[in-house]
């Protein structure tokens, strides 16, 4: 991308920024999606939503999606008459179920770590709060850990140069949902970036929702477990039944 | 084709699990097992967690041990009145079996310890039956077997509280059956099994049952120690996937035909052996895998789940 150093480019800018004309094509960042509800059916296998944009000058996008906190629990194995066992295990509150960061150029090229950390573009450097451990450099080795897990398992995902201008002004990505995608309400938000500093920012929700008859097992499991139980009860031996009646006339 | 599986949480091939149970019901119809000790292991491998795989498991033990049980009934193989002692024992068992998973879950060593019982109890039976399986092969080949007597007496028959049980033509103790369905109902808790190779070589050498009502018998308690382990697992760890448990059992139904119709063209002794190769082999696959060295030793669960 055209760096924009000088003050006589900058200046228009700012004011286009800052006090917005109606009727202009685009005064500030402006962003859509192809959809914000994703439905998880008996047939999903992740889904593909598309973000379109627009800026009003040259610079950097940066979009940040983050799923619901989950509680979750790490636990690190040690070896114990040579079986490699559970050992040291620790409770960390609000780890985004998914998080994804997509960007115009590498994002060392956009912006200062500080500026960055800020907008949580930096999955590395993401911050988990824990009361279970008091020691700093193994807390550390845990939320690496967490990061590392949740890459590995489709959830953490970092894609540089994700973000393509489609002339100068307007930009598309695609944000990509696996399959294990946990539900919920998600945030999406997108950065502009000039000259290392935000110029602009904005934000849209996605709701992930199970839907359908995934919806009603899950909602019955949980909300009624007790009749889920007699129903799996009743279902598994109607088919039992049905399966052992049926192959003695076969 | 995929499929999502409500509780799993996950996308899996609809073929795949399909042939899962196509191909555990086809052992099971072969070797007259439930197979369960097959499965538990293939689900944690494809990705389940292993919580779910278990309490799905037993749901689908259910329905398999039903369709199964049906036959024996109609030769009327099965002896109720043992089968709730056994019960009496098994329902016991099974909430101590679901309290102990609930516990071991909180200190995150359920894995370890299906692992564990997986790794000792299918070693010792796959070794014993391995043992048993050659040494009956190599004198089948020698002699002809001599006429055992219907059952050794030994120390079990000087337990208190006896019982008559007609169609097993015996009169002992209530103790050892309890003591066998507690066990079982721990084992199908634990580890998502019906416990039939343990229950099996138990009513058969510490009972003194006949071989024709063992099995029947064992399945018929089995039924009810499955329905209530899915019970407590729906309302303890809300675990069971009935849409992963009726694919599973779509698939057993089917392979069980085929299993059943080759086994009977396939001598005893040679199947005999071949399950306890079988059952050895799972054994030391599983074994295996605690002592190597994890690509990660770190493990991460969301809090309340698996």
């Amino acid at each position: 991308m055209r760096r924009l150093l000088s003050p006589a480019t900058l200046l228009p800018l700012l004011l286009l920024l800052t006090a917005p004309y109606p009727g202009q094509a685009v005064e500030r960042m402006e962003i859509g999606l192809t959809t914000n509800r994703i439905q998880i059916t008996s047939r999903f296998t992740g889904e593909k939503l598309v973000l379109f944009g627009a800026i009003p000058a040259g610079g950097d996008v940066v979009v940040v999606v983050r799923g619901e906190g989950q509680e979750i629990i790490v636990r690190r194995k040690e070896r114990h008459l040579g079986i490699w066992v559970n050992a040291t295990a620790a409770r960390f509150e609000d780890v985004p179920g998914f998080y994804a960061v997509a960007s115009t150029r590498p994002l060392e090229k956009i912006a200062a770590p500080r500026t960055l950390k800020r907008m949580g573009a930096l999955i590395d450097a993401l911050e988990f709060s824990s009361l279970s451990l008091a020691d700093e450099e193994q807390r550390d080795a845990f939320r690496k850990a967490i990061i590392r897990i949740k890459m590995r398992q489709g959830l953490f995902r970092r894609k540089p140069g994700a973000i393509r201008f489609l002339g100068s002004a307007l930009f598309r990505t695609e944000i990509a949902f696996p399959a294990n995608v946990p539900t919920g309400n998600y945030t999406v938000e997108a950065y502009h970036l000039i000259d290392g500093r935000i110029a602009n920012a904005t934000t849209m929700p996605i709701f992930i929702k199970k839907t359908g008859i995934e919806r009603g097992i899950y909602d019955i499991a949980n909300r009624f477990p007790l009749l889920y139980g007699i129903l799996a009860i009743a279902i598994a031996a109607a088919a039992g039944w049905g399966a052992g009646a049926y192959f003695r006339r076969g | 084709m995929q499929i999502y599986l409500p509780i799993a949480e996950m996308s899996v091939n609809i073929f795949l699990l399909l042939g899962m149970g196509a191909l555990v019901g086809f052992l099971s119809g072969l070797f007259g097992v439930g197979g369960g000790f097959l499965m538990t292991p293939l689900l944690i491998f494809i990705g389940i967690n292993p919580a779910v795989a278990v309490a799905t498991q037993a749901n689908q033990l259910l329905a398999a041990s039903l369709s199964g049980v049906l036959a024996h009934w109609r030769r009327g193989n099965v002896d109720v009145k043992m089968g709730l002692v056994l019960l009496a024992g098994g329902v016991l068992g099974s909430f101590a079996g679901t309290a102990l998973f609930t516990a071991l879950k909180q200190i995150g060593q359920v894995d370890l310890a299906i692992s564990l019982s997986y790794v000792f109890f299918l070693g010792t039976i796959g070794a014993l039956m391995l043992v048993e399986g050659t040494r009956s092969f190599l004198r089948q080949r020698q002699e002809k077997r001599p006429l055992r007597k219907l059952h050794q007496h030994n120390w079990i028959h000087g337990l208190p509280f006896k019982m008559r049980f007609q169609k097993s033509r015996l009169y002992i103790s209530a103790i050892p059956p309890l003591a066998i369905g507690f066990l079982v109902g721990i084992l199908a808790a634990i580890m998502g099994v019906g416990g039939g190779f343990v229950m099996v070589p138990a009513m058969i050498y510490l009972l003194g049952m006949p071989t024709a009502v063992v099995v029947g018998t064992s399945l018929f308690q089995i039924i009810f120690v499955a329905a209530t382990v899915t019970l407590l697992h729906s309302v303890g760890t809300q675990t069971v996937d009935v849409v992963l448990a009726m694919l599973l059992l779509a698939g057993a139904v089917i392979g069980a035909q085929f299993g059943g119709r080759a086994g009977a063209r396939i001598k005893g002794e040679v199947l005999r052996l071949l399950l306890g190769l079988l059952v050895v082999l799972v054994c030391l696959k599983l074994a295996a895998d605690l002592f190597t060295t994890p690509e990660d030793i770190y493990n991460i669960v969301i809090a309340g789940r698996g």
